[in-house]
């Protein structure tokens, strides 16, 4: 019988072997943030995304989104307490017009972005890179994010951008990274926010990515802890 | 040796400011406000206890003020941020004095200032509650009192320190009491802007009234109005504004219960000469009846909802000692609103609340309110749909680079809805060291502090809409020396930057001094 080249014991090991078809992607990153001459100390957030569910852990504060179920649980572990709530529906509900009373308070900046590909190699911690750099100007803020993408990246970023980074980012920024292409396949090792915000001092954001990979998750990290205890509101989930 | 000195000078001039050594002879504004502070501590060595029981830890909370000229002071904090370097040989009663001189530019150091503060959380290492002082070039006469102020009165170091004592007793606060609800932001509508005069009218005759069931009777018509204006807000807005009358009311009281002891007699820590701003409170009383002026001020004003919340609350706290004395001890720690704590010692009966509320109408001419108030609110309704929705070419002029909130000199009607402040006929000037903004009679927003917004509806996408002349290009952007002309004002700045997008354009004013 004629042998079977290395390269195919290795497609069929990949093909019948569960584990790695289903595993899991992996991310972890590190931020600090600096305002008023202060940095932080660094925070670490720990991600795991599978098909049906998301799982992000901050250390005191877990959420979980449950994809197969429906619902969302914001868990926060010093207290071991917990908050249901269905999953946000896909676009945001429209807000209705804000009373008189309310109105001219607050303000969300809408930022126009542009976006610069530098033409310059870059590397992170050796890994090549291509710095982004997307300016946002809106009527009394600015923002400028500066981000060091890669294209090695062996998580599913289709997944990635669905189910976490299109909720968490404006309309605006959005276009932006569909009309990028690069971009938006990319995934930053590196980025640095810098935020001139309408009144209040310079914020800057520094994120670095520690970990990105295919794994197996730990067992039971989309599942509500044992032992938690139900709260109505968000109030009551972080009340001292 | 001739040769050298002209590159020695050149040298000297190219060193960073910040990396120069600090001369330990500080300029004299400085060094009078480190006095301020020092008497501050020492008012509050004598009368703390009397004005709060239980104050204490007032000699550990840091200070920091920033000049106009940029720089900053800082006095008394373990963990100062980067820039800062230690003064040698000078200290406030013991505690460091640090200067940072990182952003300073050449404007003048002379006061007198006007001077506002706040708390925010400051350190490098080690984050602490810090009064955040801005000592700024601003005019006095934009002051609610500024026509009853006497002469020598106004800018006076007395009116410094009281706020010193008032941001040294929110620090205090903070130690006591868990901050629960936010601050309230709160356009008024009719039915508020009257309720609230009502109540200021209420609270004043109770502090005028010499006889005690005056006083009461007074005081249950306040509960009355309030309970009628609180129908029309959401209960989390109540409990707003009850909470900043319990933070900003008794920070106020503890201003006037100063004034009141320091009218009894006082010894000063400063010489004449010290401060030449300093009246040593031989004035006192006029601080005391000064939140009385205040008082009526805001009541009077239909579009003003959370300053109320000083003086009315300074007034509860007034009446309080007077109705029930020792009120203060754990009135923090209780969690209890001043105005549930005047309710408890009033105990009225629902008959006696239901008459009190029953006899508003006539005792304090509701009707007549009802048409003064009704007419502002609905004028800035009105001008709020007219300006805020135009739409065409934007032109934002940005203070926030030099950090001086704009005082625009409006033309005309200005209205407050938030943070924005709108003016029909537009904004007549503003002026500021090297800055000259002049507009013309157009709608104009003051919004978020810092910044002018004025709309060119004549341009949408196309057209340019302005001018620029300068002295010197720097890179794509800035512009030296420059005057910027639109159809809408003509901004002169010694150095701005330009970003021209589609719909907008922004004008950042980066120096406001000449070089």
């Amino acid at each position: 019988m004629k042998q079977l080249p290395w390269a195919s014991y290795a497609l069929i090991y990949l093909f019948f072997c569960p584990f790695s078809l289903m595993a899991d992607d992996h991310v972890v990153t590190r931020q600090t943030r600096s305002y008023n001459g202060r940095t932080s100390r660094p925070r670490t957030q720990e991600v795991w995304i599978c098909d049906n569910a998301v799982s992000i852990n901050t250390g005191a504060v877990i959420l979980i989104q449950r994809y197969d179920l429906g619902k969302t649980w914001m868990i926060f572990t010093r207290e071991r307490r917990y908050l249901e709530t269905p999953l946000p529906a896909t676009a945001p509900a429209p807000q209705p017009e804000a009373r008189i009373q309310e109105r001219g308070f607050s303000y969300e900046p809408e930022f126009d972005w542009e976006a610069q590909r530098a033409t310059a190699a870059d590397t992170v911690n050796g890994v090549p890179c291509t710095r982004w750099t997307l300016y946002g100007e809106a009527d009394y803020a600015t923002e400028q994010r500066t981000l060091f993408v890669t294209h090695d990246v062996p998580i599913n970023m289709e997944r990635y951008w669905t189910r976490l980074k299109a909720c968490n980012i404006s309309e605006q920024l959005k276009a932006v990274f569909n009309r990028h292409p690069m971009l938006k396949s990319g995934f930053p090792l590196r980025s640095v926010v810098t935020r001139e915000n309408a009144i209040a001092p310079t914020l800057r954001y520094h994120f670095d990515t520690l970990t990105l990979e295919k794994a197996q998750a730990p067992d039971a990290v989309y599942a509500l802890p044992q032992g938690y205890t139900p709260v109505d509101t968000q109030e009551q989930l972080f009340a001292r | 040796m001739r040769k050298f000195f002209p590159i020695l000078l050149l040298l000297l001039q190219l060193t960073p400011l910040a990396a120069r050594p600090i001369d330990p002879v500080l300029p004299h504004a400085l060094q009078v406000d480190m006095k301020r502070i020092a008497e501050t501590w020492h008012i509050l060595d004598c009368h703390a206890q009397t004005i709060w029981p239980g104050w204490s830890g007032f000699r550990d909370v840091p200070f920091l003020i920033a000049y106009p000229n940029g720089m900053e002071l800082l006095i008394g904090h373990p963990s100062p941020p980067d820039g800062f370097q230690r003064v040698p040989g000078t200290d406030v009663d013991g505690k460091a004095v640090y200067l940072n001189r990182t952003h300073a530019d050449q404007s003048p150091m002379h006061g007198p200032f006007n001077y506002g503060g706040g708390i925010i959380r400051y350190g490098k290492t080690k984050s602490l509650p810090t009064i955040n002082i801005k000592a700024g070039a601003g005019r006095y006469e934009a002051d609610l009192s500024a026509d009853e102020t006497p002469p020598q009165l106004r800018n006076a170091s007395d009116k410094t320190i009281l706020m010193y004592l008032h941001e040294l007793f929110h620090v205090y606060q903070g130690t006591i009491y868990n901050y629960r609800y936010g601050n309230l932001q709160y356009n008024p509508t009719t039915n508020f802007a009257v309720y609230a005069d009502v109540e200021g009218q209420a609270l004043e005759a109770a502090y005028l009234a010499t006889d005690a069931s005056e006083q009461r009777a007074r005081l249950a018509d306040f509960l009355a109005a309030r309970k009628l204006k609180r129908n029309a807000m959401t209960v989390l807005e109540g409990q707003q504004e009850a909470e900043d009358e319990l933070l900003e009311g008794t920070a106020t009281y503890v201003e006037a219960r100063a004034a009141e002891l320091l009218n009894e007699g006082f010894v000063s820590t400063m010489k004449p000469g010290d401060d030449p701003q300093f009246r040593f409170f031989n004035n006192a009383s006029f601080w005391i009846d000064q939140k009385r002026i205040f008082l009526q001020k805001n009541r009077e004003q239909s579009l003003e909802a959370r300053n109320n919340c000083y003086f009315e609350g300074c007034f509860q706290a007034l009446l309080l000692s007077r109705l029930a004395p020792g009120w203060q001890r754990r009135f923090f720690q209780a969690g209890d609103f001043l105005e549930t704590v005047i309710d408890s010692v009033l105990g009225l009966t629902p008959e006696a609340m239901q008459a009190a509320s029953a006899g508003l109408e006539t005792r304090y001419a509701m009707a007549a309110l009802r048409t003064k108030h009704s007419r502002q609110v609905e004028s800035r309704d009105a001008a709020f749909n007219r300006i805020d929705k135009r739409s065409g070419r934007t032109f934002i002029v940005n203070f926030k680079p030099i950090k001086e909130y704009v005082t625009p000199d409006f033309r005309g009607e200005c209205y407050k809805m938030g943070l924005k402040e709108l003016a029909e006929a537009g904004i007549k000037k503003v002026e500021l060291f090297d800055i000259l903004f002049e507009g013309r009679e157009t709608p104009m927003i003051k919004d978020q502090l810092y910044y002018i917004k004025w709309v060119d509806t004549t341009l949408h996408d196309t057209g340019k809409g302005y001018t620029l002349e300068y002295n010197k290009k720097i890179g794509s952007d800035i512009y030296t020396d420059a005057t910027l002309t639109t159809e809408g004002f003509t901004l002169k700045a010694p150095k701005i930057k330009v970003t021209d997008r589609q719909s907008r354009v922004k004008i950042s004013i980066l120096a406001k001094i000449r070089e």
